[in-house]
């Protein structure tokens, strides 16, 4: 494996959709600009010292003009993804439930093949030699992970095995410690299950007091009534970044600041924005930001706690055992410094460096480029399901000013969501979720037991999108005609 | 001896109860009809089962339907391996022979739907949380009571039209049966009318396992009620494997009282 020792490289945006080229990510580039562009990438992944690996089409040569006509970043990406490329039930897979998880290149798969078959061993404490590069690779994708969202060092990255485990981490190890009865922990009626059910553990625990922000007249959390609800005695906000089902942002730069003047802290859920935007921790100011591995292209069992230092270098140990130590008596023990003091036992070495492999995918893509071209795809299926007779699409209206992400939430009436998703998958091979996406609370607002959701990635085309409002057109007429 | 304490509170941890299926080592000692099965090896089974096949990938271009991976029976296959008479045994019977004369899934869908239709009206005022069966990603709503035979009697609903056509086979089936036929009814055998679930492990998604659990656990409660009244001895049977643990089997609920207000 080609690895450039110690260091995380930021790569540039494809020369392919630099923004100086008179092309939108999601329209057509002139086939002799995609034949120069594939053969720059294939050439660089060849011959280059670097770890990342730049898509290249599986097609070249005469017949590919035709199809390079209109290639957009879906089409150009999607051959790196072998398990895009099968059928289900008889039909072509269209997968569109990369809200739930991402599918991987091959570049991860290739990652993790050569940890395990090359370098196994555990990290931190061997000398040998296997040891030692493990131990360096595993601090590399550390690095990567904290170059990814700018955050100021490594040290501010706490590997933990997903989302859900980084937010327990902060509540049973900052919030026992820090809130005390009458402390006020806000968030909103649309929060993951995994962003509330730990804070209302700890709640029971020290007597704090949950507060959830309802939803305004969009179909958005009512920012407004967010800040007025913030107080001296507000000790933490958490809030997401992207809404896995409204499909909605939330302005976290604006709530860390409003938070911050009155002394408290911000938890940033950025589970559905770091695999599609840009996300700067620095920027945002955020205290704590989570992210699950497992839908950025990176294996699943990994993923972060992002805590700014000195707020880390004060929070006791979460999990305890081997290496979050420094000594161990009988009757105490002293602990590590962070990242350390938070990562107790042997840690998914071979998936965070498949994380760092993934980080590098998306990094020679852009993630501007990424954000861009899922806007308009998140338009595209916005208006395509709008299309649909009798549909309810929750979440906000896009326009100008307001931006969705690439997923749409839906009923359709009189029809149960789980048996869309059945027929969907038995008939088409469309994969979409329907429940209540661990979303209970917000359904309960919404009124409704449980939605469908479709859910894109920058691997998706407009021909999926295609293919979706055809079968689900199909679906919803076949259930019809038993009424 | 050197002892240590670390001054911690207690903390207390739900206690989750998981009761193990034991129906191999199930005691014969009640009369109640065998639990009827089709033999995975037999001939039925040899002529009537088809693998599930995805393409390789790189072969885009073939259209081939993958065969399928549920088994059933045929028309064609002799139904001998259902070995008893009874009031369910001939049901059931009937139930595979329908749905397994049915080779497209979409059929099978179909008569489902067409089932889901025949099922009777529920009482909207039925629809109380107390029905509700659990772990259901659909609403399923059932009400048991036994009759002056003692008898079970089912009536259920739902949300989903592919569920009510489930429920509505299930009611068909057990509706009227005695208690100890109700509970001898395994989910494996009524497979063949599984509709769009591939895998076979047990998932929230397998409501219709749900609902027949409950189907059979209300049923023996009722039933074992009813003895105990009578000063009869009541049923044994293994405890049956809940797909799901009940809400209330978690002890330590937390209270709303943490929640101020919505804003």
């Amino acid at each position: 494996m080609m690895m450039m020792e110690g260091v995380a490289l930021k790569f540039p945006p494809l020369k392919l959709f630099n923004p100086n080229f008179p092309t939108s990510p999601a329209t057509t580039v002139t086939p002799s600009l995609a034949r120069f562009a594939l053969r720059s990438f294939s050439s660089s992944s060849s011959s280059s010292s670097c770890s990342a690996s730049l898509p290249v089409s599986a097609t070249a040569g005469k017949e590919a003009d035709s199809a390079l006509g209109t290639l957009s970043l879906g089409h150009l990406t999607r051959p790196d993804f072998p398990i895009l490329h099968q059928e289900v039930n008889g039909s072509k897979l269209v997968y569109l439930d990369n809200a739930a998880t991402s599918q991987k290149p091959h570049q991860v798969l290739k990652a993790l093949q050569s940890y395990y078959a090359g370098y196994n061993s555990n990290v931190h404490r061997g000398i040998h030699y296997l040891s030692a590069k493990a131990t360096d690779q595993y601090e590399l994708a550390r690095k990567k992970v904290a170059d990814f969202i700018n955050a100021e060092e490594s040290q501010e990255i706490v590997f933990t095995r997903n989302a859900t485990e980084a937010i327990n981490l902060v509540a049973y190890s900052w919030g026992i410690s820090n809130l005390k009865p009458g402390d006020e922990v806000l968030l909103t009626v649309a929060e993951h299950h995994s962003a509330i059910v730990p804070w209302q553990l700890v709640a029971q625990r020290t007597g704090a007091v949950l507060r959830f922000v309802d939803l305004d007249e969009n179909e958005v959390p009512e920012v407004e009534k967010l800040r007025e609800s913030i107080s001296r005695k507000t000790k933490l906000v958490v809030v997401h970044h992207v809404s896995n089902v409204l499909a909605s942002f939330l302005p976290i730069k604006h709530i860390a600041r409003w938070v911050h003047d009155v002394g408290g802290k911000i938890l940033v859920d950025a589970c559905q924005s770091v695999p599609h935007i840009v996300v700067d921790v620095q920027e945002l100011d955020a205290d704590f930001l989570v992210a699950s591995s497992h839908k950025m292209c990176g294996p699943t069992g990994i993923g972060f706690l992002y805590a700014k230092s000195d707020i880390l270098s004060a929070m006791p140990p979460f999990l305890g055992g081997g290496e979050m130590i420094s000594d161990v008596f009988l009757d105490h023990s002293t602990y590590a410094d962070p990242p350390s003091r938070f990562e107790a036992g042997t840690p998914a070495i071979g998936e965070a460096i498949g994380l760092g492999a993934a980080i590098d995918y998306l990094q020679g893509i852009g993630m501007q480029k990424i954000h861009d071209y899922e806007t308009e795809l998140a338009n595209y299926l916005y208006e395509s399901l709008s299309t649909i007779p009798n549909v309810r699409i929750y979440g906000p209206r896009p326009s100008e000013k307001v931006k969705r992400a690439a997923l749409c939430s839906f009923n359709v009436e009189d029809v149960h969501p789980t048996d869309l998703a059945t027929l969907l998958d038995q008939q088409h091979g469309v994969a979409i979720r329907s429940g209540h996406h661990c979303a209970q609370p917000l359904h309960r607002y919404l009124g409704v037991n449980a939605s469908a959701r479709a859910s894109l990635h920058f691997y998706n085309t407009k021909d999926d999108v295609d293919d979706f409002i055809n079968a689900l057109s199909e679906t919803v007429s076949f259930l019809n005609s038993f009424k | 001896m050197i002892s240590t304490s670390f001054n911690q509170p207690h903390l207390r941890f739900p206690s989750l109860t998981h009761e193990k299926n034991t129906n191999h080592l199930r005691p014969n000692r009640n009369r109640f009809i065998p639990r009827i099965r089709i033999p995975p090896n037999s001939s039925l089974e040899c002529n009537c089962r088809r693998e599930n096949r995805f393409s390789d990938p790189g072969q885009q271009g073939n259209n081939k339907r993958p065969d399928l991976s549920v088994r059933y029976a045929t028309a064609e296959c002799p139904t001998s391996a259902i070995s008893e008479s009874g009031l369910v045994g001939d049901r059931l019977r009937g139930l595979v022979s329908e749905f397994g004369s049915l080779t497209e899934p979409l059929d099978r869908v179909r008569r489902l739907l067409d089932y889901a239709g025949r099922l009777p009206p529920f009482d909207e005022s039925s629809r109380v949380e107390s029905n509700r069966v659990a772990g259901c990603t659909t609403q399923v709503w059932l009400e048991v009571e036994l009759d002056e035979e003692g008898n079970a009697r089912f009536r259920a609903d739902s949300d989903s039209e592919i569920t009510k056509g489930f429920i509505s086979c299930l009611v068909w089936l057990l509706d009227g049966a005695a208690p100890e036929e109700v509970v001898a009814v395994e989910a494996e055998d009524l497979e063949v009318m599984n509709v769009g679930f591939n895998g076979r492990t047990p998932s929230r998604v397998k409501t219709w396992h749900n609902v027949l659990a409950a189907m059979q656990k209300r049923a023996l409660a009722l039933s074992n009620k009813k003895k105990r009244k009578m000063k009869k001895k009541p049923l044994i049977v293994p405890p049956i494997l809940p797909l799901i643990v009940a809400a209330e089997a978690l002890a330590g609920n937390l209270p709303n009282s943490q929640v101020v207000d919505h804003i």
